[in-house]
Formats: structure tokens, C-alpha cells, sequence
């Protein structure tokens, strides 16, 4: 005796009663499972992209001291200073991993402590700048560029005690860096104000460049709001830092903006008030250019290969593009410097790029720190400002 | 909401988990599928979301009307206001500009100069697949090829299934609503095939699709007079090879997320450039859209029945050119389609009379005509890819008078061309293989297929949301 089971779409499928308990039991078992296994398979996948953020997490706490678990225990490497407003570091903390070893004053800076009285007889200098002054992968404080300039102060003027402030700190664009010298520097009473402020703020070219076009307003999507990967999400973080080739091309130039065309209207602004702060806290002003590693004498393949972080950083313009986005900006540091009767130091001139010298694009290695060091020493030795004072 | 996005990633598992825990509860089922698709939707623009529910009421509504019609003539009323609803939000949408740059032009021809204001509105994504979705539905209704779904919510899921709300396939109601009235039972076979499909998908899309883009195809068509012949024939090839990456992949997504679902979407692609003849060509390339200009158009005019048959392909051919954009590039690149189909049917036709016999019966000749077939698809493709028809024209300039200086190919791109080539042309049962392997594989070794391919994925993602057929 046999039945006919009706499924639908016109699947039907025989059974005989004999072995209908067998065929039932397998039945119910796939179907009050029958997601299982595609569930067990994104579970571990889950598992092993979790496992490898955790590797990670792990690895950036082993080496820098620095992992998303410092958010939960207070223990970030930045924090909002409450009377300024301004990012500073976790003020009086030590953040120890193998590759660094950051101490922080009182006032969040990599520096020693330092008295907001300056003693008689000091001779005070503070550079000012972004992560490179901050000394991204400098070791310990003692590898930056601005420790090593103290040091070879003293040696050069050892009858005068002298403090170098390092009030660099990672992600500062000219407008916090005139915040900073305002807010936090001046109130202790330096004798000359170094900047080097870095590249930050070319991101601000590379935001937003959608909306109008040849001055017509463009129509806009208007969804419902969108998750983002959160910024401590390493995994991704780690991958797209190293694999910026894979996503630009040296051939097209379309998706990449003109440098040259570009308005530096507001980063001269930006330049001039800087300037102008200084002016009014009566320090003398030494602005250095920015430096980087990829120069255009070297191969095509070298300079894609230096500036690889910052196309990451900056993906809206090529390597062409990132050169003269260099150079424009550090021609408008010189000549704001003249048109303000300051100083400047041309270190892009001044240290050469490439690997020695530089960690990534931007970011000095070790002898990159001695080479800055031993430049704006020389500047201030030859200069008249450390005898005036 | 990108496909290749962690945000789509989690909604994707929220969808995934709330499906599986409601198989039992079809109606739940279905209002979190109806719910999850609106949300889907209006993550690219809510505003949108409208026309979503109007093209489902119309339709929805018109068919209802037609089935309980007794008469031709209100038949046709019902069915002409569904067609006049869902192709004027279409021509409302994505042609008034053309229409209106067309008549300007026309005009300024004639002697005269009228401002006329260019409509300042945003293509709403999706809206030439949804639209065409509500009509095959209207249209089968009416020729009584399918009955009226009197349950709306049903309707409603089919127009805005978030799987195919964006880029196709464009499915037919009787492919889609038994599903959802009685939905094929779940297997895990399905549901591992479906992860297989979606990892496959975003591969195609972010790791061949977008070098070639990169690489080769976008600086050649946006700088031809650069390029040397050489690169730009390379680039005419890579651009048919990311077109085929770009939708086939978004395909492979949309059905391996529907697969998980426990649905099941049509094919969309069959080796297109392996095809033998330009019909043949249509035959294996978007295939629910050609096939949707066949049933609704093509035999609608009379077919190879009545009339004249190359002149219904002619028309049938503009209108799958015009489908893709409002412009003169894509209804001349249509009627070159056209134009040989018509020829390839004239030559079956009379080959014997014409004493080709010898030649065609050849062994070599199917080889012949698939090297062809694939030659005049890609160049003609020239026209898809150019903003207008006088870039197609400088582009084709560019190629034949070789002043470019840049003749070598990023390595890059030339890797992602072989291996797209080889993919292309590796036998079909290969896939079956590696996918039959893959589904008998242990969990873990899925997992770690997937999760490698992700950060393989992570790494070449450009960030761009979009797919080439978004635009269409």
C-alpha cells in the first residue's frame, strides 16, 4: 500500500507505509533544521573575523599599548581636555608597548612636567605641530624630534637652561594648532614657538565632493541613516592602509582632483591667523615646511610606494596631485612667513626622502627625528633668536 | 545600503536569523521580508519608497480589475492604465531630460532657440526594474497567463523583494507569488549555495569588476586620446568583461541572498560571450531582460508571426537600447543590435538559397561566428560606455589613429583581465564542483573560505556604492 505526498510546486513523492517512520523522522529532522549549518557556518565566520580583531587588539596593545580594550577601562590614549576643549593626551599617564613607550605631562603633552611659571633664566621653546611632532613612531619621548633638539641645545648652550615643549598632537590641523598655541602654549610663556604642521589638512579637500557642479545644485539621495565600521575596527584599518595600490590606478587621473586648481584661500586664513595668535603672545615664530618621503626624482614604483599612506589618507588625489598639494602648501608656508616677518625652515629641502628617513609618507623614522633635530638646531644656532634672548 | 557594506552585512544577518527563526510562521515570515525590503530601499532614498507602493498598487489594483473584467475593452482600459502608471513614472523619472535636450536641440536646428529648464531630479534606483516587474505581472494577468493575486501584502513583496529591488533580476509574478504563497520547503543545500553564490557575487563585483574599471576601462574612455591603439582595443574587451562582472556578480548576490531567504531567483547569465550569434548572445546575457522585451514587446508587435518581422526586432532592440538610459548612444547602440539579429535571422533563413551551405555547415564555423558574435558585442559596447555619441565617436577616433603614448597595461588590470577571461570560459561543471565541494565541506571550512574571501573583499573594496546597472 503506498501514499502520495502533495508538496507544493508540483513535487509529489511515494512512500510506502512500511517505511514511512524512517522517512518522516529523516524529514522532521532536516526540517526543524534545516538552517543549521548555514547558521553554524556564519557563527564561525563571525568567530574568526572576531578572532582575528582580537589578534589584532592584541597585538596593537602589545606594541603600542593601545587597543580598543582602553576604551572600556578609561584608559584612551586621547582624552578632551575639559578647560580648552582641545584633544590632548591622557595628561600623567604612560601608555608602554614594545614599539612605544609615550609619557605624558600634566598638561596631556609628551613632554616632562613642566611649571606654568617659567622659571628665570629659561630659555622655553615649543613646537607645535600634528603627529609627527607628536612623534608618531618615535619609541619613547626621548626619540622625538623635539627632545632630541632639547638635548642638543643644551649641548650647544650649556650655560642656559632650556625646555622644549613637544605640544604636537596626532590629527591636528592648523586651526587646533592655533588653538593649542593659544589655549596651552602661550600661557607658558615660551621664548620661540616652532611649527611643523603637518598635512592634516589636505583631508578637508578630499571631504564632501559631491553636491555642485559647475554651479548648478544637484539633486541629493536622502536615505535612512547608515552604520559605518567603527574607526577602532583594526582589521579593516590594517588591510586598506597596506593595500592602497590595490584601489588606484597611475593611468586615471578622472576620479582624482586637481591640486593646482585647488583654492588654498582658507588654509593661507587659517596660516595668517596662526601667525597672527603668535604675534600677539610676543614669541618669536619659526615655521618649518613639512617634509615626506616620496620626492619626484625617485622611480614611479618607490614614490607609489612611499606615498602609500597618503593616498590612503587623502584618496582624492593622485601621486601627481599629492606633489603639488605638497609643494603649494609649503610654498604658502614661506611666503606666509615672510609677509609676517617670521622664520622659516625649509625642511622638505632639508631632509631627503625615502625609507631612511621616513616610517610612512609623512612620518619620520628614526633618523628622520635626528635629521629634524639636528636642522632646526643648526637654524636656531645660526639665527639671532637664541642670542636675543 | 551597499551590498558590499557592513551595514548591509548586519542587516543582512538580521534578515538571515529573523527568516529562519519564523519558517514555521509564514505570515511573519512575510511581514519581515515586506518590512525588511522597504527598510532596505529607503536606506538609498526614502522618499522613494513611494513609488515603490505606487507601482505595486497599480499594478496590484489593475490586474484585480482585469480578471473580473468581462469585457475586452475595460480589459484594456485596466491594462492601459497600469502600462500609462508605471512607464510614465519611467519616462517621468529617467527620460524627461533626454525628451527635453531632444526637443531642444531639434528646435535649435529649426532656427530656434527656447530655454527650455532641464528637470533637476534624481533617478531612483531600482525603478526600471520594479516598474517592468509590475507590468510583466499586468500584462500576464491579461493575456491570462497568470491569476490575480488578491493578497496585497504578496504583491507588495514581489515589487519590492530587497534582494531584486535594486538591480534585477527582473522576475515575473508567476515566478515569484507561488513562492510566497507556498514557499518551497528549506534545505540547508540551499541556504550553504546561497552564501556561495553572494561570496561569489562580491568577488566578481569587488575584486575583477572594479580593477578592470581602475585599471584599464575607466582611463581609457575618460582619457582615449592618451591611449594607444592596443590599450584601447585591451580596454574595449575589459569593459565587456566588467560589465559582465558587475551585473552577473550583483546577480549572484541577489539570488544567494534569496537562496538563504529559502527563495529562489532565476538565472540571469549563461557564459554570454561564449554565445554563437548576436540572438544567441541575448539569449545568455541579462537574460530577464531580454526576455521581458521578447514576451511584452516583441510578440506584443506580432513577433515573427505578424508584420514584419526585422522591423519588430528593430523596434524591440531600440527599446532595449533606450531601456539602459535616455540618451542617442544607447537607442543607436539597440538598433545595431537590431539591425544583426535581423541579419543573423535573414542569413538562417536563405544561407542554403544564398549556396552558403558549404561554409556554415563547417565544423569551424560556429567557432567563427562565436569570435564574431563576441567582437561586434564588445565594440559596439563602445556606444554603452560613452556619456554620448560624440565621445563614442572620439573614443573610436582615438582607436584607429593611434596618437596615445601610454601602451602598457597596469599589471593589474591585465591580471584581472586573463583571469576574467579564463573564469569566463572554464566549463560550466567546474562551478557545479567547486560548489557541490563546497557545500559538503565542514562549517569551519566554509567559515574560513568566507571570512578569508571577506578581507580579500576589504581590500579591494573602492567604497563605491554602486553597481554599472544602478543607473539604469
Amino acid at each position: 500500500m503506498s501514499q502520495q505526498n502533495n508538496f507544493p510546486h508540483g513535487q509529489t513523492r511515494t512512500f510506502s507505509r512500511a517505511s514511512s517512520n524512517t522517512w518522516l523522522q529523516q524529514d522532521l529532522s532536516l526540517a526543524s533544521n534545516p538552517t543549521r549549518k548555514p547558521l553554524r557556518v556564519l557563527c564561525w565566520t563571525i568567530c574568526l573575523l572576531l578572532a582575528l580583531e582580537t589578534v589584532l587588539q592584541v597585538r596593537s596593545h602589545y606594541r603600542y599599548g593601545q587597543s580598543v580594550l582602553n576604551a572600556f577601562s578609561q584608559e584612551t590614549l586621547y582624552v578632551t581636555d575639559a578647560l580648552t576643549g582641545l584633544k590632548v593626551l591622557r595628561p600623567n599617564h604612560v601608555f608602554h608597548g614594545t614599539e612605544v613607550d609615550i609619557r605624558t605631562n600634566g598638561l596631556g603633552l609628551r613632554s616632562p612636567s613642566i611649571s606654568s611659571a617659567k622659571p628665570a633664566d629659561t630659555l622655553r621653546v615649543a613646537v607645535i605641530g600634528a603627529s609627527t611632532a607628536q612623534g608618531a613612531y618615535a619609541r619613547t619621548n626621548e626619540d622625538t624630534f623635539v627632545y632630541r633638539l632639547g638635548k642638543l641645545l643644551e649641548r650647544s648652550h650649556p650655560a642656559t637652561h632650556i625646555e622644549v615643549i613637544n605640544a604636537g598632537i596626532a590629527g591636528y590641523g592648523l586651526t587646533e594648532q592655533r588653538r593649542m598655541l593659544e589655549k596651552i602654549v602661550l600661557p607658558l610663556q615660551p621664548d620661540i614657538v616652532i611649527a611643523y604642521s603637518g598635512f592634516n589638512d589636505f583631508a578637508e579637500y578630499c571631504r564632501d565632493q559631491t553636491g555642485e557642479t559647475d554651479g548648478l545644485p544637484r539633486a541629493r539621495r536622502v536615505g535612512l541613516p547608515l552604520i559605518e565600521p567603527p574607526s577602532w575596527l583594526l582589521a579593516i584599518d590594517v588591510i586598506r592602509k597596506n593595500t592602497v595600490s590595490l584601489r588606484s590606478s597611475a593611468t586615471d587621473k578622472k576620479p582624482y582632483r586637481s591640486a593646482e586648481a585647488l583654492d588654498l584661500t582658507p588654509y593661507k586664513r587659517k596660516l595668517d591667523d596662526f601667525f597672527e595668535v603668535a604675534k600677539r603672545g610676543n614669541v618669536k615664530l619659526v615655521f618649518a615646511t613639512n617634509a615626506r618621503a616620496f620626492r619626484r626624482d625617485q622611480p614611479e614604483a618607490e614614490q607609489l610606494a612611499l606615498s602609500e599612506t597618503a593616498r590612503y589618507y587623502n584618496p582624492c588625489f593622485d601621486l601627481a596631485g599629492l606633489h603639488t598639494l605638497h609643494d603649494r602648501h609649503n610654498a604658502a608656508i614661506l611666503e606666509a612667513t615672510r609677509r609676517h616677518g617670521a622664520h622659516s625652515v625649509p625642511l622638505h629641502d632639508l631632509i631627503p626622502g625615502g625609507r631612511r628617513y621616513f616610517v610612512d609618507a609623512n612620518h619620520f623614522s628614526d633618523e628622520g627625528e635626528k635629521s629634524a633635530a639636528e636642522h632646526l638646531h643648526r637654524f636656531l644656532n645660526r639665527s639671532s633668536l637664541l642670542r636675543d634672548n | 545600503m551597499s551590498l558590499p557594506s557592513l551595514h548591509f552585512f548586519i542587516f543582512a544577518i538580521v534578515v538571515f536569523g529573523a527568516n529562519a527563526l519564523q519558517l514555521d510562521r509564514l505570515s511573519a515570515r512575510k511581514n519581515m521580508l515586506l518590512a525588511a525590503s522597504y527598510y532596505f530601499y529607503m536606506c538609498w532614498d526614502w522618499r522613494f519608497s513611494a513609488l515603490l507602493l505606487a507601482v505595486a498598487c497599480i499594478n496590484y489594483f489593475a490586474a484585480l480589475r482585469i480578471e473580473g473584467s468581462r469585457s475586452d475593452a475595460a480589459r484594456k482600459r485596466w491594462l492601459a492604465f497600469a502600462l500609462v502608471g508605471c512607464l510614465g513614472l519611467l519616462a517621468y523619472f529617467k527620460y524627461a531630460n533626454f525628451f527635453i535636450e531632444s526637443v531642444a536641440t531639434l528646435l535649435s536646428r529649426m532656427g530656434w532657440h527656447p530655454e527650455l529648464p532641464l528637470l533637476n531630479v534624481l533617478l531612483p534606483v531600482g525603478i526600471s526594474f520594479f516598474s517592468f516587474q509590475g507590468i510583466s505581472y499586468t500584462i500576464d494577468v491579461y493575456r491570462r497567463q497568470q491569476d490575480a493575486t488578491r493578497d496585497f501584502r504578496d504583491f507588495a513583496l514581489y515589487i519590492a523583494f530587497f534582494p531584486t529591488v535594486l538591480s534585477g533580476p527582473i522576475t515575473r509574478g508567476r515566478q515569484m507569488l507561488p513562492q510566497f504563497t507556498s514557499p518551497l520547503p528549506y534545505t540547508e543545500e540551499r541556504g550553504l549555495e546561497g552564501l556561495y553564490l553572494i561570496f561569489r557575487g562580491l568577488t566578481k563585483k569587488l575584486v575583477f569588476a572594479d580593477t578592470l574599471a581602475l585599471q584599464i576601462v575607466n582611463p581609457a574612455f575618460s582619457q582615449s586620446q592618451d591611449y594607444s591603439t592596443s590599450f584601447l582595443v585591451i580596454a574595449v574587451y575589459a569593459y565587456s568583461l566588467q560589465i559582465y562582472m558587475d551585473l552577473s556578480g550583483y546577480t549572484d548576490m541577489a539570488r544567494g541572498v534569496a537562496k538563504t531567504l529559502g527563495f529562489e531567483l532565476p538565472e540571469n547569465f549563461n557564459r554570454p560571450y561564449q554565445a554563437t550569434s548576436v540572438s544567441n548572445f541575448w539569449q545568455r546575457w541579462h537574460i530577464s531582460m531580454s526576455g521581458f522585451f521578447r514576451d511584452y514587446l516583441f510578440f506584443a508587435l506580432g513577433g515573427s508571426k505578424y508584420g514584419n518581422t526585422y522591423v519588430n526586432l528593430l523596434i524591440t532592440f531600440a527599446a532595449i537600447g533606450i531601456w539602459h538610459g535616455g540618451a542617442w548612444n544607447f537607442i543607436v547602440y539597440g538598433l545595431l543590435h537590431g539591425l544583426v539579429v535581423g541579419l543573423e535571422r535573414l542569413l538562417r533563413d536563405r544561407y542554403k538559397s544564398w549556396g552558403l551551405i558549404y561554409f556554415v555547415d563547417n565544423t569551424i564555423f560556429p567557432y567563427f561566428a562565436a569570435f564574431l558574435s563576441l567582437n561586434f558585442v564588445a565594440f559596439s559596447r563602445v556606444l554603452f560606455r560613452s556619456d554620448d555619441l560624440d565621445s563614442a565617436l572620439d573614443f573610436l577616433a582615438a582607436m584607429l589613429t593611434d596618437q596615445g603614448e601610454t601602451h602598457l597595461v597596469p599589471v593589474l588590470g591585465l591580471a584581472a583581465l586573463v583571469i576574467s577571461i579564463a573564469l569566463h570560459y572554464t566549463p560550466r561543471d567546474w562551478d557545479l564542483k567547486i560548489l557541490a565541494r563546497f557545500r559538503r565541506s565542514p562549517a569551519i571550512v566554509h567559515s574560513g573560505v568566507i571570512s578569508g574571501v571577506a578581507l580579500l573583499l576589504i581590500a579591494f573594496s573602492s567604497g563605491s556604492a554602486t553597481f554599472v546597472y544602478f543607473q539604469f
